[in-house]
């Protein structure tokens, strides 16, 4: 019997949203109606009162199957309460309206024009309330432009543009929260709580809702979100429900991805980790490319002007730019090309270009080599077969971006550690048939656990 | 009136393409030939085609140290204990599946599976499988990527070795080392961007390899690879002849330079700029090419690296020798053959000399191009055109037997610039006969090959006769797993 009445209110209570129309129409006319009347001094007296009638009617109507609606739960209560006696209120003007209007009650003409005044406030607010509820507050003014959501003090939506760098780009911000907010967020907000479960924020997506916690970080098939997104799309539990659009088979392969790498709140893409499966997806989705870059192909610098390419290739250099799509430039110098010193300084011009550096077998001394001071963007750099030392390559101390340095044929000794120290992306150093000894190497290549130190072969034998 | 009109615009043409021609290959035109191409500075480079590398390059030269004949893959990289196990016993028809052999082995009435005493060990920090007959690669192994799943279509040698060079079977395409120069041009002006060194095992006969190998196809004709022969010259007719010196070859050159201009001024023909680029890198050629293969002034321990053949000329030791200097000395493509890996009959023994033969140098040319340094940017590549079967061809004994080709399946390695490290790619079933994991097509290495010059294989094209040609055809799918 209970199961019965409930269902019964259940079925009566969906009509509320259609029903809810009619008084609105009805009583928005009635005042429109008396406006002209009032304006071109008519009588319509008649047809507002019978429009007040119907308005009356439509509202109790709207007010007793909201009720019934209202018992299913799911919404915000604040909101609710609002939207309940807003929507009573307007049941009661109405009737007090239209009973003056057909001469039934006395009152002040003006009272009856304040009457209608409040009804049409009334409607527009619990009208507004009632839409929240439905849809969300953030549905009203979503698509609004900037400056008229600014003014209604709407929350203003982030349009995401996904960099291209899937360093930059954070799983749950800037991935999850999006696909959460065009298929779940209608219901499960701060307002309109199906479930008793918000997901619009960390807090309250960890607070989960009525079935308790809706994410288990590690384990998708333990979620309760990722089970309801997954089940068949006729079963009940089935989310998004009634007919919504589900979430596309690349949808819920990202909440998977997210919620078995650990569902965390801040980290990038790429401290994800994406497997290849997922590497799909996200250049689908996305156009995020994934695969990992080396920093020339990732940072970006000005194009080196023609001129000063052309100056390097008058002084015998090779000196391009390392790819068509790629600012950056290689320089080298010949090997069968000898270059004058003075030559280097031609290279001033292009110091945050230059990423591969070729100048072995230049006859360079240390002092020479304050040529490189600034080339903060090298990567690879070629000194091998010159008389330089240690005490020379101070220059280069702390260049980010180095990762190659070859250094075979040189002077340097075992201190050059100190400046291998320094050099934060170092890979590879190059060591062959310069001063440092084998044991020396052997030490370096301790200290440097993830550079890979090459001596060469041992010339002893 | 209208002729002369037709005639002097032509004469316009010509003077303006003479000039930028020109201007490309003097310092001095430098700065105005790109001024006048007026976008990209790529266009500085001798024959560079403006837009490539399309993105960064890993690799910026290529040495592709070919196995002419095609190596078992059994005796050296693809360990198979069940091949010894079921020795003398037939090959499953299940395994074959129908798949033809060559009229060589077709009617013989019996497969056995064959293996000789091979022993093999696992190496290295990746534990990759090496044979006993490779002691030098357990160096390097560390250093390669082993790829035991190429496969290809063509079963017998020439159409095989043809579509590894050029992409087709058939004859007549551009050798994928002219692609190569063609697309990014020479950083040495000097030596040519495509150099083919040639060496022959002295304890098996080769299987012949034409010139078309290393042909340019329809690409212009100073992108053909050019042949350093072993001995004392190594380029033929490159050294002047007695009585001629230096500076009347010059002035030579130079009435021949007019004449050929004056021919083009009628014909138009581009083939005869080509003509006039060879002639101009021919005379560059007479000191550059002697200096580059001097070996006198190599330490001996570099000898005992190589081996002692490399003091040998027309040696694959004296070769791998070379193809490091010609790589220190940027030569974009060094393309070397071995011949003598084709070993119908007699495999056990064979194998051992042909082993002994190139061992010890690949190892070495690795060892060596890493220790200056050179790897970084050098892709090295080691295999030939298919690999062997499974079966014996002719008699069976322990000792004796041979295999025939198999192009199902079979290793090559590769090493260096963006190629990962110590890994084995791809798997083949227990008689590798069939590929069970990872295939790589010979289209998938041309491929690959260009990605890690900073080439898209798709649209990297020449059009030629109406269509655009591609050195993957329609084909091709880059191995982004054996990538850094």
């Amino acid at each position: 019997m209970m199961l019965l009445e409930f269902q019964l209110a259940g079925f009566l209570g969906r009509f509320h949203p259609i029903v809810v129309h009619l008084p609105i129409g009805f009583l928005l006319l009635a005042g429109l109606a008396e406006l002209i009347a009032r304006k071109r001094n008519k009588n319509l007296d008649g047809a507002i009162s019978i429009m007040l009638l119907s308005g009356a009617v439509a509202a109790v109507l709207a007010v007793v199957l909201g009720w019934l609606l209202a018992g299913e739960g799911g919404y915000d209560e604040s909101t609710l309460f609002w939207h309940r006696w807003v929507g009573v209120a307007v049941a009661v003007v109405s009737i007090i309206a239209w009973l003056v209007k057909s001469g039934q009650l006395q009152l002040a003409s003006k009272t009856y024009q304040i009457s209608l005044v409040v009804l049409v406030l009334l409607i527009a607010i619990t009208g507004h309330l009632g839409g929240n509820l439905t849809h969300g507050p953030n549905y009203l003014l979503e698509y609004a432009p900037e400056p008229v959501s600014a003014l209604l003090g709407g929350t203003q939506k982030q349009n995401i543009v996904l960099a291209d760098d899937p360093d930059s780009v954070k799983v749950y911000e800037h991935i999850i929260v999006p696909l959460l907010e065009s298929k779940c967020m209608e219901c499960h907000n701060e307002t309109k709580l199906k479930g008793d479960l918000n997901l619009q924020t960390q807090e309250a997506i960890l607070a989960g809702g009525d079935n308790g916690d809706v994410i288990v970080p590690g384990n998708a098939h333990e979620s309760e979100i990722f089970k309801r997104i997954t089940l068949r799309p006729d079963n009940k539990k089935f989310m998004p429900p009634g007919g919504k659009t589900p979430l596309s088979y690349n949808e819920v392969k990202l909440i998977e991805w997210w919620l078995e790498s650990g569902a965390d709140f801040d980290k990038s893409v790429m401290e994800t980790g994406v497997e290849p499966e997922m590497k799909f997806v996200l250049a689908q989705l996305y156009g995020l490319d994934t695969d990992p870059k080396s920093y020339v192909e990732r940072a970006f610098v000005e194009a080196a002007s023609s001129d000063n390419l052309t100056q390097l290739v008058d002084a015998g250099f090779y000196a391009q730019p390392i790819a068509a799509n790629n600012n950056f430039i290689e320089v080298k110098k010949k090997r069968t090309t000898d270059i004058d010193k003075s030559s280097l300084k031609l290279m001033d011009n292009v110091k945050q270009q230059v990423t591969w550096l070729h100048v072995g077998g230049a006859g360079l001394t240390d002092t020479d080599l304050s040529f490189l001071q600034g080339m903060d963007n090298l990567t690879r750099l070629h000194l091998e077969n010159n008389p330089i030392t240690t005490a020379g390559l101070k220059v280069i101390e702390g260049f980010p971006h180095l990762e190659s340095l070859n250094l075979y044929g040189t002077e340097v000794t075992g201190d050059v550690l100190d400046i291998l120290k320094t050099l934060p992306s170092l890979k590879k150093v190059y060591l062959w048939q310069s001063k440092v000894t084998r044991e020396e190497a052997a030490q370096i290549q301790e200290a440097l656990p993830d550079v890979d130190v090459d001596a060469g072969i041992s010339l002893s034998s | 009136m209208n002729l002369d009109k037709h005639i002097h615009q032509i004469n316009n043409h010509i003077n303006r393409r003479t000039f930028l021609y020109n201007g490309l290959f003097s310092l001095g035109g430098l700065a105005l030939s790109s001024m006048t191409a007026g976008t990209s500075v790529n266009s500085m480079l001798a024959g560079t085609t403006p837009e490539l590398p399309h993105f960064s390059p890993k690799a910026k030269r290529i040495i592709y140290l070919f196995q002419s004949g095609a190596p078992s893959q059994m005796e050296l990289f693809d360990y198979k204990p069940k091949l010894k196990a079921m020795f003398g016993q037939e090959l499953p028809a299940s395994v074959r599946q129908g798949q033809r052999v060559t009229g060589m082995t077709a009617d013989q009435r019996s497969f056995p599976l064959a293996m000789g005493d091979f022993p093999f060990d696992q190496y290295g920090s990746s534990g990759a499988w090496l044979s006993d007959l490779l002691p030098y690669h357990r160096d390097i192994v560390d250093d390669i990527c082993i790829v035991k799943s190429m496969y290809t279509e063509a079963i017998n040698h020439d159409p095989a070795i043809t579509f590894f060079q050029t992409g087709s079977q058939q004859a007549g395409r551009p050798s994928i080392g002219s692609w190569i120069s063609y697309g990014l041009g020479s950083e040495n002006a000097n030596l040519p961007g495509f150099v083919v060194l040639l060496s022959r095992s002295k304890w098996n006969g080769g299987q012949p390899l034409y010139a078309k190998l290393w042909g340019n196809g329809f690409l212009p004709s100073e992108h053909q690879g050019v042949m350093f022969r072993s001995g004392h010259d190594p380029v033929l007719y490159l050294a002047n002849p007695p009585g001629m010196d230096r500076s009347s070859r010059r002035r030579m050159l130079d009435y021949l330079a007019d004449l050929n201009e004056s021919q083009y001024e009628h014909t138009l023909d581009e083939d005869i700029q080509s003509r006039i680029a060879q002639y101009e890198m021919a005379y560059r050629m007479q000191v550059a090419v002697p200096e580059t293969l001097d070996i006198s002034q190599e330490p001996d321990y570099i000898f005992d690296m190589y081996g002692e053949d490399a003091r040998v000329p027309g040696t694959y030791a004296y070769n791998c020798l070379l193809a490091r200097k010609l790589a220190e000395n940027d030569v974009r493509f060094v393309q070397l053959y071995h011949q003598g890996w084709d070993m119908h009959g007699g495999l056990p023994k064979l194998i051992k000399e042909l082993t002994s033969d190139t061992d010890q140098a690949s190892a070495a040319l690795l060892k060596d191009l890493k220790q200056r340094g050179l790897l970084d940017d050098t892709l090295v590549i080691w295999g030939g055109e298919f690999g062997r079967g499974c079966y014996s061809q002719g008699k069976l004994t322990p000792e004796n037997y041979g295999r025939d080709h198999h192009p199902r399946c079979f290793t090559i390695w590769m090493a260096g610039a963006g190629v990962k490290k110590g890994i084995t790619y791809g798997e083949t079933d227990d008689f590798s006969y069939n590929i069970t994991k990872n295939p790589v097509h010979v289209h998938d290495l041309q491929a690959t090959i260009l990605h890690l010059m900073g080439i898209d294989h798709l649209r990297f094209t020449k059009k030629y006769q109406g269509r655009r040609f591609r050195l993957t055809d329609v084909h091709g799918e880059v191995v982004k797993d054996i990538l850094t």
